[in-house]
């Protein structure tokens, strides 16, 4: 089989190179034993080849050493970290996006369980000393009680109601708020709930008015469950937002601070004033005469995660304060079983 | 017909092959682990060939050095992107081919910002003066005439190429790449690689083609 002019000049270099093998090796060949014009081909590229051989021989060069050793000493001092396997560095190359995603991701999710247990335990922190300030600010997430004493139950008959300290009122109040705090019901508390909502809404700054709406709420504030069916005015988002700043935190625990008063039983939870002993008084004669009061459903759920948690000593003062501040409830001797329980574990006498 | 070494030295293919060289793929894997050893046992196997690859593509020593340099630089600091299954010398006349190729284009605008500084240059080339060399006393050896007679043919010879032809060339009769590494290494096909390197050789029989005439007369200026 003799080969074409073409195929033959791509099989030149092959075989003048020995990279030509098998039965194109042996089909150049015999072309070249077949046609003359084939040798003369061969034989041409060989002497230039050869030719430019000896020169380049003549030209053969030998590099400066310092060339080495300068390489030489500049692995000696990158390496061996800079020298990775190939495999890390796919893996590092492959993954390293992810990780900075990853990483990102459970830095913000950290900062926000954080923040949320830091605001929880600033919260714990805020719970009055037993009988000293029995006045304990609703956390934000429990359920918002009624602003106003509806018809069907009394001024300080709900729970919540009467539990509810005045940075709730703080907490309700602002621009977003539609309706001010029942006060012109009348009465000694409605009148002290009115004064108390009137400041706190000139210590809120100034925001935006948003319109109001159970959608607006931070979804870590579950809807009312204690006070189902009450008209109760949900919160304004911004404003439950703000209760978690700092700012607001250290108003609503001094605010707390200043409206401690020396209480006992129901009556301990109604917001009172000392700088105005006369409407403390009111209200005082008011709560005295309401009917028993309740804890929460927040409150006891509250207790029951310390419980759960094996937080024996949150649980126990929780436990504690349920038992101090809601004595007649009727779930009062289930408070104390547990109260007793988490004092066994906790090892208290 | 098998390739030679033309410095005189083995190529690196020939050292791989010979027992008890390690092939340059294994020194690499060793000094990925951080062998240092591996790397000047790599060194000395490619910079023979290197260099004479870049001395003859950038025609200029100093140039050369640094982009021998350079090529090594770069092995040792990409070293950790290499994979064992490529080769060795593939990878090292790639980088060492588009060191050149960035050299020529700052020398291309370095020409064309000051022409009389490439004149002035021209003037004081020492393979200009080889040219242009007026015979000396220790030039009377007919042999020492001839081979530098052949040594400035062909360096002219070869810069008459065009680059591609010519780093198509080199590779092959200097660093004695295969036909399919230096297609990988240009970025070619093999058969372009093969027509780059025809065109090469019949480029340089022309030019080499009053070589015997010439260093005949060259001879005689040389002779009294």
């Amino acid at each position: 089989m003799t080969l074409s002019h073409e195929q033959f000049r791509e099989h030149l270099l092959g075989y003048v190179y020995g990279e030509l093998q098998g039965s194109e090796r042996e089909a150049f060949e015999a072309s070249l034993a077949a046609s003359e014009e084939y040798r003369r081909e061969l034989a041409a590229v060989r002497e230039v080849l050869e030719t430019t051989r000896a020169g380049l021989s003549a030209l053969q060069e030998t590099p400066p050493a310092r060339v080495k050793q300068a390489v030489l000493a500049a692995a000696a001092q990158q390496a061996p970290a800079a020298v990775a396997t190939p495999t890390n560095a796919k893996v590092i190359r492959l993954f390293a996006p992810k990780w900075i995603a990853v990483l990102s991701v459970a830095a913000v999710v950290g900062l926000a369980v954080l923040s949320r247990r830091s605001d929880e335990t600033s919260r714990v922190s805020e719970q009055p000393a037993p009988r000293a300030a029995p006045v304990s600010p609703a956390p934000v997430h429990e359920p918002t009680a009624p602003l106003d004493d509806d018809n069907e139950a009394p001024a300080g008959a709900s729970p919540e109601g009467a539990a509810q300290p005045a940075s709730d009122a703080l907490r309700r109040s602002g621009p977003g708020a539609p309706t001010a705090p029942a006060s012109s019901r009348g009465g000694a508390l409605g009148a002290l709930r009115e004064q108390t909502w009137r400041e706190g809404r000139e210590a809120l700054p100034k925001r935006a008015a948003r319109p109001q709406s159970p959608a607006a709420a931070p979804s870590y504030a579950p809807a009312p469950e204690s006070a189902p069916g009450k008209g109760a005015a949900q919160p304004p988002a911004e404003l439950q937002h703000a209760d978690d700043s700092n700012t607001f935190k250290r108003e609503r625990k001094a605010k707390t601070q200043e409206l401690a008063a020396p209480q006992d039983g129901a009556a301990a939870a109604a917001p009172t004033r000392s700088a105005t002993p006369s409407v403390t008084e009111a209200s005082r004669s008011e709560e005295e005469s309401s009917p028993i009061a309740t804890a929460s459903t927040a409150e006891i759920s509250h207790a029951r995660e310390h419980l759960i948690a094996k937080r024996w000593a949150r649980a126990r003062e929780a436990y504690q304060k349920l038992l101090r501040q809601y004595p007649q409830d009727p779930r009062a001797d289930e408070w104390r079983k547990q109260l007793q329980a988490a004092e066994r574990a906790d090892g208290a006498p | 017909m098998p390739s030679r070494p033309q410095n005189g030295a083995a190529t690196s293919k020939e050292l791989c092959e010979t027992p008890g060289v390690r092939s340059s793929e294994l020194l690499m894997t060793d000094y990925q682990r951080g062998n240092n050893a591996a790397l000047a046992q790599l060194i000395e196997q490619h910079e023979g060939p290197l260099w004479n690859y870049l001395r003859r593509m950038t025609r200029d020593e100093s140039s050369a050095e640094d982009l021998l340099q350079e090529t090594f630089m770069r092995v040792v600091k990409n070293a950790a992107s290499w994979k064992p299954d490529a080769k060795f010398s593939t990878w090292l006349y790639t980088i060492a081919r588009n060191l050149c190729i960035d050299h020529a284009r700052r020398a291309t605008h370095r020409k064309a910002i000051s022409l009389d500084g490439q004149a002035q240059k021209r003037d004081s080339d020492p393979d200009r003066r080889l040219h242009d060399a007026v015979p000396g006393s220790d030039l009377n050896s007919e042999r020492l005439a001839m081979s530098q007679q052949l040594k400035t043919r062909i360096e002219a010879a070869l810069a008459t190429l065009p680059e591609a032809q010519r780093e198509v060339f080199l590779m092959r009769e200097v660093a004695a790449l295969p036909f399919a590494e230096i297609a990988q290494a240009v970025g070619a096909s093999e058969a372009t690689v093969k027509s780059r390197m025809r065109y090469a050789l019949e480029g340089l029989r022309s030019a080499l083609a009053g070589l015997h005439e010439g260093t005949q007369a060259a001879t005689s200026e040389v002779r009294p």
